[in-house]
């Protein structure tokens, strides 16, 4: 629309990323982060919003498990990667 | 001693290939998995490759290793016994450890007998059987008949030569202990043509492993072992087992990630996980295969009709949790066979329970390793599915759904019931009865399970992993 977005955009999408945290059943959430940032952030915001246990979740990039402390740079994602968010509940007992 | 010395070098040299050609092969299961091209930067460095390492480099090497292929059974046909079995052997414990990975086909039925007796783990029937999958049937006939042949006479190269003998065990232990390490390193290569007997040690996986020692009954653990280091060692690089599963097993495509997080908890006969349940259910879809039993049983993925632990209370997200899970597990029961019985493993909250479904007889059977009793949610969504599944029957019937409770053994702590429910499922796929449900009572008549019953089936599902290494 305006000059000053479109100048704003290269540095914008080199501090930005836009990750996409997927559901089992499907369900797809869209993610705005800095790369600084460390992922506890949106693996929050992310159970926050499908108000599921954030200890019952496990979330994977490439199949690998994300730990809360990493950061996009740190794992070299790119833009529109995609981060699988699966249950990871265990059973023992009825508490 | 120098042809064995470079028959051994030959077999290292094959041996860095066969990663190379393994590597090759996770390239395609990794475009296949998810549909899309993984970056060969990040795979590269997942997979530890040096920098200048490209893609054609893997290529390349396995036009190699085909070449080497065609040579080493021109070996075998010139009789040269010593150095093809060593180059055959090499390549055909790989087959044997892993089925699922570049199975070369023995052309040998002499180092058939020699692989039966290294493998001390792995029976003859069972080698036969994976070996039945490679060459296919009419090969397999005639290879068995040379086989039975053979072990009338006897085998005396194998008895006779220590060296050789020796080397072969070396090259084993390698194998099992480069799997564990998937590494492309040179001090591999170099390991293996240094000293037999340090090698040996080294290698030996009998050795009793400090980690895995927490598991308070002795037993013969040695696969869980491999999987546990294989887990622990591959941890910090975040690396894991992927395993793809058939479709026909939960009737989507589903890809298995297993991680310490799911290993540990299972040594240490804690609570387990999703990913442990579905990996026993894929063992026992593979059993039931080999005795085409597939159509007598169905399963239902745990992951999705499972209660997700939620943050919230209020009694429309309850609702519409109850709603979600009734429509997964209406969709499995759609399409059933009738005497096709469907098998439900849920977490109901922190808690495995089996659930056995007969959905044209409208039959439920509930198998609660603690609890004699029916969770009320759970009931609710069963009800829920198969009124969804009564709505396409024609004609239409009275819906008159039984509930039975079956007393099954109890666990004896309150961390067992996931590894309970997996005898469950095991003692079910193992019965054939017509009439399921009714006669399930008599399959449980124990008042729990021993140690060395739930032990087995870890066993079994290490054993299913292990092959995923």
């Amino acid at each position: 629309m305006s000059t000053v977005e479109d100048d704003k955009k290269p540095t914008d999408s080199t501090i930005h990323i836009n990750l996409k945290v997927k559901g089992q059943d499907g369900n797809e959430v869209f993610f705005r982060i800095k790369r600084s940032t460390q992922l506890k952030k949106l693996m929050n915001a992310y159970c926050d919003r499908q108000s599921v246990d954030y200890n019952s979740i496990a979330f994977l990039f490439d199949g690998r498990r994300l730990r809360p402390e990493q950061t996009p740079d740190a794992l070299e994602m790119e833009d529109g990667d995609e981060v699988d968010a699966m249950l990871h509940q265990t059973g023992g007992v009825w508490p | 001693m120098a042809s064995a010395d470079s028959a051994a070098k030959e077999s290292s040299i094959l041996f860095s290939q066969k990663l190379d050609m393994m590597l090759l092969k996770d390239i395609h299961r990794y475009r296949k998995s998810d549909g899309k091209t993984i970056k060969w930067k990040r795979f590269r460095k997942m997979s530890r490759l040096p920098e200048n390492y490209t893609i054609k480099h893997v290529y390349e090497n396995f036009q190699r290793l085909k070449k080497n292929y065609k040579r080493r059974r021109n070996l075998i046909q010139h009789n040269d016994d010593r150095e093809a079995l060593i180059l055959e052997l090499s390549e055909s414990l790989w087959a044997a450890k892993s089925k699922t990975r570049v199975p070369l086909p023995l052309q040998n039925p002499q180092s058939f007998v020699l692989l039966s007796k290294l493998c001390g783990d792995i029976s003859m029937p069972q080698l036969l059987r994976r070996h039945w999958d490679v060459i296919g049937e009419a090969n397999a006939v005639k290879f068995e008949q040379q086989l039975t042949e053979l072990q009338h006479k006897e085998f005396v190269l194998f008895h006779q030569n220590c060296a050789l003998k020796e080397r072969i065990c070396a090259i084993l232990l390698e194998i099992i202990t480069g799997v564990k390490s998937t590494t492309i390193s040179n001090d591999k290569e170099d390991n293996l043509d240094g000293d037999d007997k340090s090698n040996l040690e080294e290698g030996d996986v009998e050795m009793p492993d400090p980690d895995v020692q927490l598991v308070d009954k002795p037993a013969n653990f040695t696969e869980l072992r491999i999987v546990y280091r294989y887990c622990n060692a591959s941890h910090q690089d975040g690396h894991n087992i992927i395993m793809l599963l058939d479709e026909a097993l939960f009737g989507h495509d589903r890809t298995l990630y297993v991680h310490l997080e799911d290993v540990e908890p299972f040594c240490l006969l804690q609570p387990i996980s999703y990913m442990c349940i579905c990996v026993y259910i894929w063992y026992l879809f593979k059993k039931m295969k080999i005795t085409d039993k597939t159509n007598r049983f169905r399963f239902v993925d745990p992951a999705n009709i499972g209660q997700t632990p939620s943050t919230k209370t209020d009694e429309k997200l309850i609702n519409e949790s109850i709603e979600r899970r009734a429509r997964e597990l209406a969709g499995r029961l759609i399409g059933t066979l009738p005497n096709q019985t469907v098998l439900v493993p849920c977490n109901v909250g922190a808690h495995w329970i089996l659930t056995v479904i007969d959905p044209h007889k409208q039959k439920i059977g509930i198998l609660d390793p603690f609890y004699h009793s029916i969770d009320d949610v759970w009931k609710q969504v069963v009800d829920k599915a198969l009124k969804m599944f009564n709505a396409l029957k024609q004609p239409k019937e009275e819906e008159t759904f039984s509930w039975s409770i079956i007393k099954v053994p109890k666990q004896c702590d309150a961390f067992q019931c996931g590894f309970y429910v997996m005898k469950y499922m095991r003692e079910i796929v193992d019965f054939d009865a017509f009439e399921m449900i009714d006669s399930l009572q008599s399959l449980f008549n124990k008042e729990s399970y021993s140690i060395a019953v739930i032990n087995e089936v870890r066993t079994e599902w290490a054993d299913c992993v292990q092959d995923y290494i």
